[in-house]
C-alpha cells in the first residue's frame, strides 16, 4: 500500500527524531492493520465532485441500497465495504441534484461521480456538520455555519460568528463591553483564535462590541475544547477555526449592508472556471454620524469629549485550482481600531490597534485518499497608547509578529483516518514599550522588553473504527519551545548575563496527547469520553478591569514557566430523528501556571520587567453542559446551558486560599430561536442569563489627607448582580429578482432595558468639616435597549 | 431624529446607579491607619485614626469616634526620644494631631515612630533626604478663554543621587497642601536631566469632583517641593493610584497601597526635605 510508505517517507525526518513519536507511530501502524478486510467483501473508494466547477463536495450523504451509510468528508472522498453483487448507490445534498447509481461489486474499485447544483437555488446553501455528531469520534464540538449565525438576532446590524459561537455551552461571556471569551473556567487568553490557519491574537474591536471577523467574509466556525486534535496545540481552553469559503465560484455574486454605523460589502467571482476571488470590507463611520451627535448633545462632557472611534476590516481570499488535485488558497486580513478623546484637562488620549494575518495554503490531492496541507502563515498585532498634554507624551506599545509553517498528510483507510505533520512558530514579541516625552526630555525607560522564541512541533493522530459501536481518536503533539537571543537576562544577585542573537536562552520540550473514545449506544445515541493535556507556552497577561487591548501576551521564560492542563470529558449525546440534536456533557479540568501580574496597568509605564513582577498560581475548572438543537421545521434554534465551577489559587493572593476566578459562572444560559413564518418574514429571538462575575470589594475605610481610602476584603470575594438579557429581532426579505434580492431587518439589542453593570466601584462624597460623608457602590453600565436597522442587498449574476 | 439618535448612541454613555452591597462585613478587621511626617526644620506631627467597616454610615458621633486620642506616640532620631502631645487642630481631618516640640528634622537623619496604644505596638521607621530647590517657575495663560493660568516649574536631578519627588499647591488661606495630578516623580527615568513639569491641580480630596487644573491670573499660589524618601514614594504613588484610578473601569483598583508601618496598622510615617515658594499667578 503506497500510502504507508509515503506516510512513512514523509514522516521519517520528522518524527523519528524523537522516540515518543517513534512509539506512536508504530501505534498508529499497527491500527491501520485493521484496514485490511475478508475477500468476500470489496472495498469502494470514490471522490464527489461538482460536475461543473470540479470542486470536491463535501458531506453529501450516500445511501446503498436505500439505508444511510455515510457522510462525503472535506475532500469528497468516501470509502466503504460492499459484498459482492449489485447495489444501488445514492448520493445526496441540499445543494445538489440527488444521483442514483447501479454498480456492479465483484473487486476493490474507485469511482468518481459528478454532482450537479440545483438549477433553482439563488441564495447559496452552506451545509453544517448536521446531526453528525452522535457519529463523530474527534470531538470537533461545535461548528456553526453562516446559516447558523445569521439565526442569532444582529446587534446594531452586525452579525458575528464569535459572538455566534459564545451562545453555545460550555462557552461563557465576560459581559457587556468585554471581549474575552472563556471556555470550561478558563482565561480569556487560553483560546487559540484562527482565520484561515493564521492566529489572530485580538479578536476583538472595542470592548467587545464587534469582534474582528465581518460575517460576510467567513464560511463556518469551529471550536474545540475538549479533546483538541493534535494538529493544534499551545493553547489550554481552546481552539477557535473561522474559515472563509474554500469554494471556487462560477458566477459573480454580491452582498451589501448598511446601518446607521456601518457599512460592508463582499464580492466573489470567477477570474477563471479555476480561480475565484473574494473580498469584503466593513468600515464604520460612527466619526459622522455618531460622535458628533454626542458631542452637540453634551452628553459626554461629564467623562469625555471629542471622542472618535471607527474601525474597519478587510479580507481577500483567492481559491484556485492548479490541477484537478491541486489546491492553491491565499487570504489576507486586516482590520483596526482607532479611538481618541480628550479629557476635561486639555489632555488627548489615543488608542489604535490593528491585527494582521495572511496565510498560503497549497492543498494537493496525492490520492484520492491521501490528501497534502501545506500552509505559510504571518499574523501580526500591534496596540498602541498615548496621551498627550501640550508638550508632555506618554504612552505604552505592544507589538507581536509570527511566521507560521505547517504541513500535514490525511490519509482515509476504510476505518482510519490518519494525520501526522509538522509545524514551526516563530514569535518575536515587544510586549508594553513605555515613553515620555516632557519638553523634549525623553524619560529614560532603558531597552524596550523584546522576546524572541520559536515552537517546532510534529503530531500524528489517528480516528478509527475499533469495532462496529466503538470509535476512537488518539492524537500527540510534541512541541520544541525556545527562547532566543538577543536577551539580557537580570539575576537574583542584580548581575546579567547577555545572550547573543539566535543563542538559546532556554529551551523545553512538551507533550499534549489527547484521546477521545466514542461508543454508541444506538443508532442514534452515543457516550464520548475524552482526555487530554496541553501545555501553553504563552500567556495573556491582564492588567485591566475589564478585558481590555492593553492586555498583552508573553512568552514563556526559563522564570515564567509555561501553563499546563489536564482535561476530562464524558458526554451523553442522542438526536430524536432528525430534527432535534441533543447532549450532556461532564468536564472536569486543572490548569498549572496560571499568571496574575502583580500591579496595574499604571504600573506598565515603568522599565520593568515584566517577568520579575509576575505572581504564579493554579486553577480547576468543573462543570455539565446541556445542549438541545432543533434543526428542521418553521421553529429552529437551540437551549444551552452550563452549570459550572471555577476556582483559582495562589499562594500570594488571598493568603493562598482559593477563591473564585472572574468569571466563574455557576449558570449560564442561553436561548436562541429563529421563526420562519413565511418566505418574506422571519423573527429571531434570544436570551441569555449568566451569574454575575466575581470581584474584589472593600470590607473598610479609612481617612489618610482627607481622602477616604478603601481597604479590599477577600480576592473575588464579592458578585456582580446576575447578567441577562434579551434580542429580538424581525427580516422582511423581499420578493427575489432575477439577479437581486433584499432584505430588511429590525433588530432590538436589550429589549427590556436591563442595566447589565461591567464594573463596579465605590465613591465617597460628602463633606469632612461638616460631618457628612457618604460611600456607595456605583456601577458601570454600558448598553441599553438599542434597536437598530440594517438594509442588506444580495446579487448574484449569471453562471 | 435626535432622540432617535440618541438611542443609537446612548451605549457610549457611562451611567452610574446606586446599589448596597452587604457583603464583606465578615471580613473587617479593626487597625490603627497612620498619617505621620517629619519636615526639616519642623517638628514631628502624627494623625491616628481607626478604619471603619465598609458600610457603617458616617455620621458625626462615629466620625469623632474613630480618632484615637490617647495613644502613646514617640519619635527617635537614634539618640534622642520625644513623646508627643495630642491637640486639638480643626486644619486636619480628624481634628486632632499629635506634635512634638523638641526634636527638629534634619536631612539625612533617620527617624523612629513608636505607637502604643490598647496593647497594641506600631513602629515605622523614615528618613529626611535634603531639600531641593527649583531652577523657576512660570505660567502660561490657559482655559477655554484663556483666562487662567497653569504652573510650570523646572528643576535639575542631582546624578549622584537616588531621588523621589512630590509636588504639591495651595491657594488662600488653606493650611494643607494638595498635592498636584501625578505629583510623584522618580529619578530613574530621568537621573542627572533638567525636567520641564506641566503641573495639573487635583481634587483637594476624593470626596469631591470639582476640580480645575489651572489657577486664576493674579492669584497667589504657594508651592511646595519636596524631596521624599524611597517608602514615601511608593507609598504616595500607591496611594495616588487607589485614590484616582480605583473608579476607572479602564484601569481598575489594585487594592494594594504600599505602607511602612509595621504591626497591626497601616499608613505612612515619611520625612521630607522641602522647598516652599510662594508665587502670583501671573502668565
Amino acid at each position: 500500500m503506497h500510502f504507508y510508505n509515503r506516510i512513512a517517507l514523509y514522516s521519517y525526518i520528522s518524527i523519528f527524531r524523537f522516540p515518543v513519536f517513534k512509539s506512536i507511530f508504530i501505534f498508529l501502524l499497527v491500527c491501520s492493520a485493521h484496514a485490511v478486510f475478508s475477500q468476500d467483501q470489496y472495498l469502494l473508494e470514490g471522490y464527489l465532485y461538482d460536475g461543473r466547477s470540479q470542486a470536491p463536495v463535501s458531506n453529501a450523504s450516500l445511501s446503498i441500497n436505500g439505508s444511510t451509510k455515510l457522510l462525503s468528508n472535506d475532500q469528497g472522498y468516501f470509502s466503504v465495504k460492499l459484498s459482492a453483487g449489485k447495489h444501488t448507490l445514492q448520493f445526496s445534498h441540499l445543494a445538489y441534484d440527488t444521483l442514483y447509481q447501479e454498480l456492479s461489486v465483484n473487486a476493490n474499485q474507485q469511482v468518481r461521480f459528478a454532482l450537479f447544483k440545483k438549477s433553482s437555488l439563488m441564495a447559496e446553501v452552506t451545509i453544517s456538520a448536521k446531526g453528525k455528531s452522535v457519529k463523530t469520534i474527534a470531538p470537533d464540538g461545535q461548528t456553526l455555519t453562516r446559516t447558523d449565525i445569521e439565526k442569532i438576532p444582529a446587534f446594531l446590524g452586525q452579525r458575528d460568528p464569535l459572538k455566534a459561537i459564545q451562545a453555545m455551552p460550555g462557552s461563557a461571556k465576560g459581559g457587556d463591553g468585554n471581549s474575552g471569551f472563556y471556555v470550561r473556567g478558563g482565561t480569556s487568553g487560553q483560546n487559540l483564535t484562527m482565520f484561515n490557519d493564521a492566529t489572530i491574537y485580538n479578536p476583538s474591536h472595542l470592548l467587545g462590541f464587534f469582534s474582528v471577523f465581518n460575517n460576510t467574509a467567513v464560511q463556518e466556525i469551529k471550536l474545540h475544547k475538549s479533546a483538541i486534535p493534535a494538529e493544534f496545540g499551545g493553547r489550554l481552553s481552546s481552539i477557535i477555526e473561522i474559515n472563509s469559503s474554500k469554494r471556487i465560484v462560477d458566477s459573480v455574486s454580491a452582498e451589501g449592508d448598511i446601518s446607521l454605523l456601518a457599512a460592508s460589502a463582499n464580492v466573489q467571482t470567477p477570474i477563471t472556471s479555476n480561480w475565484s476571488v473574494s473580498t469584503s470590507a466593513r468600515k464604520t463611520f460612527m466619526n459622522y454620524t455618531v460622535w458628533p451627535q454626542l458631542s452637540s448633545l453634551g452628553l459626554d462632557a461629564r467623562t469625555f469629549n471629542n471622542i472618535r472611534y471607527d474601525f474597519f476590516d478587510l479580507n481577500l481570499n483567492s481559491n484556485l485550482r492548479i490541477t484537478p488535485k491541486n489546491f492553491l488558497y491565499f487570504s489576507a486580513y486586516t482590520g483596526g481600531d482607532d479611538f481618541a478623546f480628550n479629557a476635561r484637562i486639555n489632555v488627548s488620549n489615543g488608542m489604535d490597534w490593528r491585527n494582521t494575518a495572511s496565510s498560503l495554503t497549497w492543498r494537493s490531492i496525492l490520492r484520492d485518499n491521501v490528501i497534502l496541507n501545506t500552509t505559510a502563515s504571518y499574523s501580526g498585532y500591534h496596540f498602541n497608547f498615548g496621551l498627550q498634554q501640550d508638550n508632555f507624551l506618554a504612552g505604552i506599545s505592544s507589538d507581536i509578529k509570527d511566521y507560521n509553517l505547517k504541513s500535514n498528510v490525511s490519509v482515509y483507510l476504510e476505518k482510519h483516518h490518519l494525520k501526522a505533520g509538522i509545524q514551526y512558530i516563530d514569535h518575536k514579541l515587544k510586549p508594553n514599550t513605555p515613553s515620555i516625552t516632557s519638553f523634549g526630555l525623553d524619560y529614560e525607560f532603558g531597552t524596550p522588553n523584546t522576546y524572541f522564541t520559536d515552537e517546532t512541533s510534529v503530531f500524528a493522530s489517528d480516528e478509527f473504527e475499533l469495532s462496529d459501536v466503538t470509535g476512537i481518536y488518539a492524537g500527540v503533539r510534541l512541541t520544541h519551545y525556545r527562547q532566543k537571543g538577543p536577551y539580557t537576562m537580570e539575576h537574583e544577585d542584580k548581575t546579567e548575563t547577555s545572550y547573543s542573537k539566535n543563542s538559546v536562552v532556554s529551551a523545553f520540550t512538551f507533550l499534549e496527547p489527547s484521546l477521545a473514545v466514542r461508543h454508541l449506544l444506538t443508532d442514534n445515541s452515543s457516550l464520548k469520553l475524552s482526555v487530554s493535556r496541553n501545555v501553553q507556552p504563552l500567556h495573556l497577561i491582564s492588567v485591566t478591569a475589564v478585558n481590555f487591548p492593553a492586555d498583552f501576551w508573553m512568552p514563556s521564560l526559563s522564570s515564567l514557566p509555561a501553563e499546563k492542563g489536564q482535561q476530562i470529558s464524558l458526554g451523553y449525546f442522542r438526536n430524536f430523528g432528525s430534527e432535534y440534536e441533543t447532549y450532556v456533557d461532564v468536564y472536569f479540568k486543572k490548569m498549572n501556571g496560571l499568571v496574575e501580574f502583580s500591579g496595574g496597568i499604571m504600573n506598565l509605564i515603568d522599565n520593568l520587567k515584566i517577568e520579575n513582577n509576575l505572581l504564579f498560581g493554579s486553577g480547576t475548572a468543573y462543570g455539565a453542559e446541556f445542549f438541545a438543537k432543533k434543526r428542521t421545521g418553521k421553529l429552529t434554534g437551540w437551549i444551552g446551558y452550563t452549570l459550572a465551577k471555577s476556582s483559582r489559587s495562589f499562594d500570594e493572593i488571598n493568603k493562598g486560599e482559593s477563591f473564585p476566578a472572574k468569571y466563574d459562572r455557576r449558570h449560564d444560559l442561553s436561548l436562541i430561536s429563529a421563526y420562519d413564518l413565511n418566505q418574506r418574514w422571519s423573527f429571531s429571538g434570544s436570551f441569555t442569563y449568566a451569574t454575575g462575575s466575581a470581584y474584589t470589594s472593600p470590607v473598610s475605610r479609612y481617612l489618610i489627607s482627607g481622602n477616604v481610602v478603601n481597604e479590599y476584603g477577600p480576592f473575588n470575594g464579592s458578585r456582580m448582580p446576575a447578567y441577562h438579557r434579551m434580542d429580538f429581532s424581525a427580516t422582511y426579505k423581499s420578493k427575489p429578482r432575477k439577479y437581486f434580492r433584499s432584505e430588511l431587518s429590525l433588530s432590538v439589542y436589550n429589549v427590556y432595558n436591563k442595566q447589565n453593570p461591567i464594573y463596579v466601584y465605590f465613591q465617597a462624597e460628602g463633606d469632612l468639616k461638616e460631618k457628612r460623608v457618604s460611600v456607595s457602590s456605583k456601577s458601570v453600565t454600558i448598553l441599553p435597549v438599542l434597536p437598530s436597522i440594517n438594509y442588506r442587498i444580495f446579487f448574484k449574476g449569471n453562471k | 431624529m435626535r432622540r432617535i439618535l440618541f438611542l443609537f448612541i446612548g451605549f457610549f454613555v457611562l451611567s452610574g446607579c446606586e446599589k448596597n452591597d452587604p457583603s464583606g462585613a465578615d471580613d473587617y478587621r479593626s487597625k490603627i491607619v497612620v498619617e505621620g511626617w517629619i519636615e526639616q526644620g519642623d517638628y514631628p506631627y502624627v494623625i491616628l485614626s481607626r478604619n471603619i467597616p465598609f458600610f457603617a454610615t458616617l455620621d458625626s458621633a462615629q466620625l469623632t469616634d474613630f480618632v484615637i486620642r490617647h495613644a502613646k506616640v514617640s519619635v527617635s532620631d537614634g539618640t534622642r526620644t520625644e513623646i508627643l502631645s495630642s491637640r486639638r487642630d480643626t486644619n486636619y481631618f480628624p481634628p486632632y494631631i499629635y506634635r512634638g516640640s523638641e526634636l527638629r528634622g534634619e536631612a539625612g537623619k533617620t527617624y523612629t515612630l513608636k505607637i502604643e496604644y490598647e496593647g497594641k505596638i506600631l513602629t515605622a521607621s523614615t528618613s529626611i533626604p535634603p531639600r531641593i530647590a527649583l531652577d523657576s517657575i512660570w505660567f502660561v495663560r490657559k482655559g477655554e478663554n484663556n483666562d487662567k493660568a497653569q504652573l510650570f516649574l523646572k528643576f535639575t536631578d542631582n546624578p549622584d543621587e537616588k531621588n523621589y519627588y512630590k509636588l504639591y499647591t495651595k491657594t488662600g488661606s488653606v493650611k494643607r497642601y494638595t498635592p498636584t495630578l501625578l505629583s510623584n516623580q522618580d529619578d530613574k527615568y530621568f537621573n542627572g536631566k533638567q525636567l520641564i513639569i506641566q503641573a495639573n491641580r487635583a481634587p483637594v480630596n476624593n470626596l469631591t469632583v470639582k476640580n480645575d487644573p489651572y489657577f486664576e491670573i493674579g492669584e497667589t499660589v504657594m508651592l511646595k517641593f519636596s524631596s521624599i524618601p524611597k517608602e514615601g514614594y511608593e507609598f504616595w504613588s500607591s496611594f495616588q493610584d487607589e485614590v484616582i484610578n480605583s473608579s476607572n473601569p479602564l484601569i481598575g483598583s489594585t487594592g494594594k497601597i504600599t505602607s511602612n508601618i509595621k504591626g497591626q496598622g497601616i499608613g505612612i510615617w515619611c520625612g521630607y526635605g522641602s522647598s516652599q515658594y510662594q508665587v502670583k499667578a501671573s502668565p
